[in-house]
């Protein structure tokens, strides 16, 4: 029973697997778990787009409840279940050593994290499954499955704090001496970001998932359990622009491989520094609660809903041209790689703020009053643009730091052509909704012709559009996957395959004295110059 | 000087102040009622205000920490503890049970509270059970800097409460169970059974017994297979219901008997 | 010699403090939030319900007294707990535990007088929207109450362990830190649910 004694046991090795609260361990067990339950929502999407291509009646699913069911289970799935994780996993194992900490902050708490989320997904599936969900429009859901999906739903989020509070604490108190906050590399000062927003934005989304909790059990709702209610209530965490807030971690990604991969200082560190947590800001999405408008004030055509779009759209440009810049300024060095050709996790890295960039644009566009676009699929095509986004940056973040967490090498080219392929299913579902979305197409389209605003050739033209897009992002999801899992048995991958700059590609971080943001490149040219 | 950290989370909380101050005048609020949350006067969408007035607030409190703690600089650690250089943060502290155990122990309490409230009770206790030992691990590994000494320190102070309550707790719910299997079975079948159960039992313990070496993981999982049996059968019949229960009453020489009509 | 030999022991080696501090303060801070939605959509809906000009609470369900006298118990479970960080930080073992045992009471007592009050209410759950949120807040707040009476419990298993005070101050402020959070919640209620009813 005790702990310590497991060593000393010989713990068998069903033993070492729930026990391990390594941080390493840890972050694969959330990547496993994460891209497994991505699958899932993957699916349940090219499902909900295969139902969406015949509006007469419900072909995939039995009944318009069913659809609309598997519809919010595909937006909560990618968000909570799938992206989040993902990106929690990537920062567990990597930020530890980006700070140069032997382990995580309460370590055990991390597992704890871990378990309690994994047993939270398991009972929010559950409660799909059994026809529970979020509650359907006509009613038509069984209340208590609908309360077992909220209360899997209150575990996930209480993982997802715990490991975040694990993180954060580990990004501030578990730095080497030299490494201030400000040097810390991009990633981690973006999860550090990300982190205090998701602190700040997931404890609203359980105020209100118990709200709507307490007022179902047992009874006539009076009013926010009400099984039409309760999807409204949480859908403002599955669209703009709560969704910055949880994919921004990809900028870090992103700007932690361009400059390794380019073999260059980035220019404006601070100025990343700033616009990350400005993005982070206008991420802060739980005001946006559209369930609650006041009559007269509805928030979403409240001026501060638009600044917050347009300002959303500006930083990202802003990030996207300090990106370009980067590029710009050190195309010299591309050449000089193996064959010739840029690094797949940097050809991703650009394509993932590329998608980041197109998801803030249509975000500006659907808070236009004239275009009345807030109601539509273009809502849809934001939030998979977003997450899409960061999905292709977790897959860039995977295959840079994948050799150091898992140790084994995986096939840079299938990697990169996984990235592709999501990067264009993404693009599709994303353009096709927008111009559905123009055309009036709302975004539940239920069962029914009514239902779906008013569908005429060109929208059901544009949802084969769609649908392929989202077989395509299954596709690259699966092929990341099948990449993943060529890692566990993969050659053994060098310690520092990259060339690095941050303490996490050192041999002994506790050795490196730390200057600057880039201690490695430090040692590196200092050593150049002496000799 | 003001720390990055400092920094951010000031500039959340003048960030998130400003637009709470400014979604409170646009959405229709009057002079005051921002400024002063809503205090005298009025905001417009109060969830818009609050939201961001929270936010602020809670950024406000990170930034007070962070510029009290010097960012948690390593710096600042080593300075407090007048060292040269500053201790890890946090060791590897090995393989722990204690999260899963919790985290079930959580997983229980939330599916009890929707499916039944034994549940729900049973996890609110597993939860607090694991508090107490994970606070004693916790607890032991500040003890000293010898591993086994500490844990043996723990385990002489938690052993003597451990095993009592685990074999109690254990043969509690085997007893459960059994009694569950006894009672929904016929009467002569729960001759056979609590016959056949005890002959199994008696017949695993001699072949345990006479095979000293069997090894000891064989050993556990038939043990727990057996366990885990046992429960599921109790939950079974607990589920299916006792047998009928028949008295035939009457004159002086009626006696209690126990019929089997219903099956 | 024999098992259960004790050996001199090696001293702990030194954490770096403050560790517990931080990490504590990002969970208050995500606790604070979750109070702050709920208070943000009990002030909406309470907000438009006056203005259909609807009832909120019914007249007189609400009486003034037992929130105050919660206050007062809550005000003196703050000071108690400042008692504790201070023996905490001053190395006074003793104190310390009298004070962290004393504010751990009055978390209990706060507990129940909160059971009283909601029987005092006497409505139930599902009156109308008012009481849905009224119970909502005020049974989570409850809870986080229980959470830090547990948490106190916990920290004063430790305490009686010897680890209380000096190298291990960090757990008396840590719990301190989640307890004025507590403190600070209930005040909000008293103020903005029970006054303002």
């Amino acid at each position: 029973m005790t702990d310590t004694s497991l060593e000393a046991d010989g713990a068998t090795a069903l033993e070492r697997v729930v026990t391990s609260t390594d941080a390493n361990t840890l972050g694969r067990y959330w990547l496993g778990a994460g891209s497994l339950t991505l699958l899932a929502s993957l699916v349940a999407g090219v499902l909900v787009a295969l139902e969406r291509l015949d509006l007469g009646g419900a072909e995939v699913f039995g009944s318009a409840d069913e659809i609309f069911q598997f519809w919010s289970a595909y937006r909560v799935g990618l968000v909570l279940l799938a992206i989040v994780p993902i990106i929690v996993g990537l920062g567990t194992a990597v930020a530890p050593l980006q700070v140069g900490s032997d382990s995580i902050a309460f370590p055990r708490m991390a597992a704890f994290s871990f378990w309690t989320w994994l047993i939270g997904a398991g009972t929010t599936i559950t409660g799909f499954l059994i026809d529970g969900g979020l509650g359907t429009p006509d009613a038509g859901s069984q209340r208590q499955a609908v309360a077992l999906t909220l209360v899997g739903l209150l575990m996930v989020i209480g993982g997802l704090l715990g490991a975040t509070v694990s993180l954060l604490t580990t990004i501030v108190c578990g730095r080497v001496a030299g490494l201030t906050l400000r040097r810390i590399p991009l990633f981690s000062w973006t999860l550090l970001v990300a982190g205090t927003f998701w602190l700040l934005t997931l404890p609203v989304l359980a105020a209100n998932a118990v709200l709507a909790y307490v007022d179902l059990r047992g009874r006539t709702a009076v009013r926010f359990g009400a099984e039409d209610a309760i999807w409204e209530q949480l859908s403002w965490s599955f669209s703009h622009p709560q969704v910055y807030a949880f994919a921004l971690p990809l900028v870090g990604i992103a700007f932690d491989i361009v400059p390794v991969s380019l073999r260059n200082r980035l220019a404006n560190h601070d100025v990343v520094l700033v616009l990350t947590t400005l993005l982070g800001v206008v991420g802060f999405g739980a005001y946006a609660q559209s369930f609650f408008d006041t009559p007269g004030t509805p928030v979403m055509y409240q001026a501060i809903y638009v600044v917050d779009a347009f300002a959303a759209a500006l930083i990202a440009l802003a990030l996207f041209g300090g990106l370009a810049d980067t590029l710009r300024r050190g195309a010299g060095n591309l050449g000089s790689g193996a064959g010739n050709r840029p690094p797949a996790p940097m050809v991703l890295s650009v394509l993932a703020m590329l998608l980041l960039l197109a998801a803030a644009a249509v975000g500006a566009l659907r808070v236009v009053d004239p275009f009345d676009l807030l109601a539509t699929s273009a809502t849809g095509a934001q939030m998979t643009l977003t997450m899409g986004a960061a999905f292709v940056g977790a897959m860039a973040g995977t295959l840079w730091w994948g050799d150091r967490i898992f140790g084994k090498v995986s096939s840079q080219g299938l990697g990169l052509l996984a990235g592709l392929a999501a990067v264009v299913g993404v693009l599709m579902i994303g353009v096709a909704d927008l111009l559905s979305g123009f055309m009036g197409q709302n975004d539940f389209t239920g069962a029914s012709l009514a239902a779906a605003g008013s569908p005429d050739s060109g929208v059901d033209a544009l949802n084969v559009v769609a649908l392929v897009g989202s077989v395509l992002l299954l596709v690259g999801a699966l092929g990341w996957f099948a990449n993943g899992i060529r890692r566990l048995t993969g050659a053994a991958a060098p310690a520092d395959p990259w060339g690095g700059h941050t303490l996490e590609w050192a041999a002994d971080a506790s050795t490196v004295e730390v200057t600057s943001e880039r201690p490695l490149l430090d040692a590196l040219e200092h050593a150049g110059s002496a000799s | 000087m003001l720390t990055t950290g400092f920094k951010l989370w000031f500039g959340i909380f003048v960030a998130a102040f400003g637009a709470a101050v400014f979604a409170g005048y646009t959405s229709g609020g009057d002079e005051t009622g921002p400024l002063t949350v809503a205090w005298k006067g009025a905001v417009g969408n109060h969830v818009s205000y609050g939201l961001l007035i929270s936010v602020a607030a809670v950024a406000f409190g990170l930034a007070l920490f962070s510029i009290a703690f010097r960012d948690g600089d390593a710096e600042a650690a080593a300075e407090l503890l007048g060292t040269e250089t500053a201790p890890p943060a946090q060791r590897p502290v090995g393989g722990s049970w204690w999260p899963i155990f919790a985290a079930l122990g959580v997983g229980a309490t939330a599916v009890g509270a929707v499916v039944h409230p034994a549940v729900f009770v049973i996890g609110i206790c597993a939860v607090a059970a694991i508090a107490v030992e994970w606070t004693m691990t916790n607890w032991s590994e500040k003890l000293s800097g010898d591993r086994a000494h500490n844990a043996a320190q723990r385990e002489k102070l938690l052993r003597p409460v451990e095993i009592p309550v685990l074999g109690t707790l254990g043969v509690g719910v085997l007893v459960l169970a059994m009694s569950r299997v006894l009672l929904a079975s016929s009467v002569n079948g729960a001759v056979v059974v609590a016959t056949v159960v005890g002959v199994v039992v008696l017949c695993g313990a001699i072949v345990i017994s006479r095979n000293p070496n069997l090894p000891r993981g064989m050993v556990q999982g038939v043990l727990l297979i057996g366990f885990v049996a046992v429960i599921v059968a109790g939950i079974v019949t607990a589920a299916t219901g006792e047998r009928e229960f028949h008295q035939k009453g009457g004159g002086e020489h009626a006696t209690d008997t126990q019929s089997e009509d219903g099956h | 010699m024999a098992a259960g030999t004790e050996v001199a022991p090696v001293e702990a080696p030194l954490a770096r403090p403050r560790t517990l501090l931080v990490g504590t303060a990002f969970a208050t801070g995500a606790a604070v939030m979750f109070f702050g939605a709920l208070f943000s959509l009990y002030s909406s809906v309470r907000n438009d319900t006056l203005a259909w000009g609807a009832e909120w609470f019914p007249e007189g369900a609400i009486e003034l007294k037992p929130g105050g006298s919660l206050m007062s118990t809550f005000a003196m479970a703050a000071i108690t707990m400042a008692w504790a960080q201070y023996s905490a930080i001053h190395e006074d073992r003793v104190h310390g535990l009298i004070a962290l045992g004393l504010t751990a009471l009055l978390g209990i007592a706060a507990i129940n007088q909160t059971v009283f009050y909601f029987n005092d209410i006497g409505l139930p759950i599902d009156h109308n929207v008012a009481t849905t949120l009224l119970y909502v807040i005020v049974g989570t707040h409850m809870v986080m109450t229980g959470i830090a009476v547990l948490w106190m419990g916990l920290v004063l298993l430790r305490g009686f362990g010897g680890q209380g005070t000096g190298r291990h101050q960090d757990l008396v402020i840590a719990v301190s830190i989640f307890w004025y959070a507590v403190v600070a919640v209930y005040s909000v209620i008293w103020l903005f649910i029970y006054v303002a009813k």
